[in-house]
């Protein structure tokens, strides 16, 4: 669990350093790979059934539609890359960024936890979610932005998992759910953006402003 | 009792798809939708009268309620604002028959769809007695009547009318929504019957009290929560305005019964003073805003205003009965006020169906533009008469007889007030009381005289035509109910006895024992407590018909030859008695409240000895919005002003506000 912990981090920490999308992508697919391991780990030490229903879930629509849709949106923007003129803080800002959302979840957190079982997992899955934050905030791509709500949701996803050894399986249902049709939407809002102003830059947003 | 209700809001409901059936015709709809809108408040009538002669009953429906039972009392409380209900409503459906089609063409099928909900959702609040269903009932009436209020939005200041309104009642209903939850809670109950038992401490109990009276005193218009009320009145259809101004206005005053008698029971005694206090301001300010009106309906709009202080000079004077132990002048007070809410129900839907035939004869509201109607239109003139008389409290209409009530119960006011200065205030509570009766008749006198007397003042005036029969059979009903409340008043005081009876605090049993058809005795101390109203009629028909009597003796009108009057001019409409003269003198006294600016403006013209044009214009400032609302409205505005400048339209930087506060939320629940 401990391994799953740091390698889910690992992998949120590179994605940082990404400024390709096809690669953020793969390793947004990673990072949810390792999540649903970490679901059946917790499967196997609980005993739960409905925790390996919630790992092949995760299989299937993280790993699997989610990555599949956001590769299919691809082909149809021009920069699949982030443009490093245009980019609001450097990649080394951005990996700072998150290195201090890690430390800063660790001082946080870490002393009030009384020494529960999973004592490294809680910070970590906040820091997820921060690092979901900063990905969100550095980045103007869209698809990156995606990437990012996707990232906080796993660390949310972490912390249901640590917390309390899993949620009720008709929750992770409707969060699952919750989580495609966000994903969809937003992979059909870029396109959108892709047609209405040629280009995916949430910037140029901006002039919406009332 | 179930088969009345429900068949009741059958008819409405049915009333409401009326327009499906037949979209394209507006004269088949419009006889469908008023027809089953006077079968469902003839059904109130009779569900009304069950209950007033049979026992209450609570109904308990429990098909699809997601929050629990809906449940429906039907007590002698509900039972007398839905006999108001039930008489405004049939009256009113009947004169929309004939005044709804010049609507035809504008929406007229959402109106009439619109005017049966707003009387099927003011059946539900006064019946429905769970808080969840409660608070639904009231807040679809508000919002149906926003409609109703916005029907004509082609003419300007409509909309606004409608929002103000809106705004207003919305603000309301939060602390009405606030005082409910902090009782529901503290009893763990959302049923009214569970509400009663309440005990909470002092603090939270007058926190209560504050609540209820903001918000159903906003609804109630009660001044300075007014603003809406003159806005919002003038600008629905007339049927409209009196079914808000005669029935929709006491919902409020349906929801203050409820709290100050049942859930809240006797409180301390600045509770009525506090309420004494609002109700002096909103009558004296209301009938002086409305005898400087010239807008026939926003006039009458503010004496609503005026009315529901003097309903409340009950209410607030039962209050302080209440806490003085003293149960028989409560039980006086608040069937004065109840009383009231009955008579004015009648009179001001009478008033305002009146105000619409007018309108629908002459073209105009402004009664500048009037003059002369009692000769185009004669039954109008006179039904309208008997509204203004009623309204102005003289005998032996209805109004008097729940205005004197009122006098009565407040004469034992001084005695119940606690020290010099409290019984110094009653005293002059009650000199007020009088003044407004005074500054109404005024009002009136000049509303009938400069409309219906006269010659014509304008073109539209001078071809107005009499209303349909529909119409006028609408009034005439009301009118009967006039004459008939204010000379037999033994009934409804029954009646609105039975609606107070058996609430802690109020003693009504004994009140009417005294009585026969003839006198209303009240046994309470000595002297000046009977009254006598079938005996008050014939004595004012005796006089009437003496003074006929002399006319017709004193022979023919002769030609007496005197001097020459106006130069030899024959006299024009243009040197009549104009209602701004008529109130000048009144403007003149309060001149402090008023604050009347006047305007001459003279046109040059070439020979300045001969024709120079003059107009003269008098505008009164409205000192809530200039003292209250206006400096509201800036707080609002630069608040919002300065908080735009955090919108700065960038995702990345919105994205940073929610990390950054879930940090701090880290650290605090950290160190929490």
């Amino acid at each position: 669990m401990y391994l799953l912990t740091i390698l889910l981090l690992a992998a949120a920490v590179i994605q940082t350093r990404m400024t390709d999308l096809r690669r953020a992508i793969a390793i947004i697919l990673v990072q949810s790979a390792f999540l649903a391991l970490a679901c059946a780990v917790v499967g196997i030490q609980s005993g739960h059934m409905h925790m390996y229903v919630a790992a092949v879930l995760t299989v299937v629509i993280k790993v699997g539609l989610i990555p599949y849709a956001l590769y299919k949106v691809l082909p149809y923007l021009a920069e699949e890359r982030e443009v490093p003129t245009k980019e609001i803080v450097k990649a080394n800002m951005s990996t700072f960024l998150s290195l201090l959302s890690i430390i800063i979840a660790f001082t946080l957190v870490m002393p009030v936890i009384p020494s529960a079982a999973q004592h490294e997992t809680l910070p970590a899955s906040i820091s997820l979610v921060l690092i979901g934050f900063v990905l969100i905030m550095t980045r103007s791509q869209a698809v990156m932005q995606i990437i990012g709500l996707i990232t906080m949701e796993n660390g949310l996803y972490l912390l249901g998992l640590t917390i309390a050894n899993g949620l009720p399986l008709i929750i992770e249902l409707g969060i699952f759910f919750d989580v495609l049709v966000a994903v969809v939407v937003l992979v059909i809002l870029t396109y959108r953006l892709k047609l209405s102003f040629l280009t995916t830059d949430t910037s140029l947003l901006k002039k919406l402003k009332g | 009792m179930k088969l009345w209700y429900v068949s009741a809001l059958c008819f409405y409901a049915l009333g409401i798809c009326s327009p499906l059936f037949a979209a394209k015709r507006p004269a088949v709809s419009n006889v469908l939708a008023h027809f089953a809108a006077v079968l469902g408040s003839l059904a109130l009538l009779g569900l009304s009268l069950t209950i007033i002669t049979g026992n209450g009953e609570t109904l308990r429906f429990a098909w699809f309620a997601p929050l629990g039972d809906i449940l429906v009392t039907l007590d002698g409380l509900s039972a007398l604002f839905l006999l108001a209900l039930g008489v405004v409503g049939t009256a009113a459906s009947i004169y929309a028959v004939g005044y709804t089609k010049e609507y035809y063409g504008h929406r007229f099928a959402s109106m009439a769809s619109l005017y049966n909900a707003f009387l099927l959702s003011i059946v539900l609040v006064l019946t429905v007695s769970q808080v969840f269903y409660f608070i639904i009932a009231w807040e679809t009436m508000t919002l149906v009547s926003f409609f109703l209020v916005n029907h004509e939005f082609e003419k300007a200041g409509n909309t606004k009318a409608a929002y103000q309104y809106i705004l207003m009642t919305h603000v309301g209903t939060a602390f009405i929504v606030a005082a409910f939850l902090i009782l529901s809670s503290s009893v763990e109950s959302l049923d009214f019957a569970g509400l009663a038992g309440a005990q909470l401490p002092g603090g939270l109990r007058n926190l209560v009290f504050a609540c209820a009276l903001l918000g159903f005193g906003t609804k109630a218009g009660v001044i300075p929560m007014h603003v809406w009320l003159p806005e919002a009145h003038p600008a629905a259809p007339s049927h409209v305005s009196a079914l808000m101004s005669g029935v929709m206005i006491k919902t409020a005053i349906y929801g203050m019964c409820r709290f100050f008698l049942e859930f809240l029971g006797t409180g301390p005694q600045w509770w009525g003073v506090v309420v004494l206090a609002l109700a002096i301001v909103s009558s004296v300010l209301g009938v002086l805003y409305a005898c400087v009106q010239h807008d026939l309906k926003r006039l009458l709009a503010y004496h609503s205003v005026e009315n529901i202080g003097i309903i409340l000079l009950g209410v607030g004077s039962g209050m302080v009965f209440m806490s003085r132990g003293q149960a028989l002048p409560a039980a006086l007070a608040w069937m004065a006020a109840l009383y009231h809410v009955f008579n004015h129900a009648v009179f001001k839907s009478l008033l305002f169906l009146g105000a619409g035939s007018v309108l629908h004869g002459s073209g105009t509201k402004d009664i500048e533009h009037m003059g002369g109607l009692i000769k185009r239109m004669p039954v109008t003139a006179l039904l309208f008469l008997i509204g203004a008389v009623a309204i102005s409290a003289l005998p032996p209409l209805s109004g008097f007889v729940s205005e004197w009530l009122t006098f009565q119960s407040m004469f034992h006011l001084p005695a119940a007030m606690s020290g010099l200065l409290g019984k110094l205030w009653a005293v002059i509570l009650i000199a007020l009381l009088g003044l407004t009766g005074a500054l109404a008749g005024a009002c009136f006198v000049k509303v009938v005289g400069v409309t219906f007397l006269a010659k014509p003042r304008s073109a539209g005036a001078a071809k107005a035509h009499e209303a349909p029969v529909s119409m006028l059979a609408g009034m005439a009903g009301l009118a009967a109910v006039c004459v008939a409340a204010g000379v037999c008043p033994q009934w409804m005081l029954a009646v609105v006895g039975r609606a107070v009876a058996g609430l802690k605090g109020v003693d009504s049993a004994g009140m009417l024992a005294q009585s026969d058809w003839l006198t209303t005795m009240l046994p309470l101390g000595s002297g000046g407590d009977s009254l006598a109203m079938p005996f008050v009629a014939v004595l004012l028909l005796a006089g009437c018909l003496m003074a006929l009597g002399f006319a017709r003796l004193a022979g023919k009108a002769k030609v007496v030859t005197g001097e020459t009057w106006t130069c030899g001019i024959v006299p024009t409409a243009r040197m009549e008695y104009s209602a701004t003269g008529f109130t000048e003198p009144i403007r003149r006294v309060f001149k402090a409240i008023l604050r009347p600016v006047v305007e001459i403006k003279a046109e040059k013209e070439p020979n300045p000895y001969h024709g120079v044009r003059m107009t003269f214009s008098v505008h009164i400032t409205n000192i809530f919005n200039e003292w209250i609302y206006n400096p509201l409205c800036e707080g609002v505005m630069f608040l919002a002003e300065n908080f735009k400048r955090i919108q700065g339209g960038s995702l990345q930087v919105y994205i940073g506000y929610i990390m950054v506060f879930t940090v701090i939320v880290l650290i605090v629940s950290n160190r929490g």
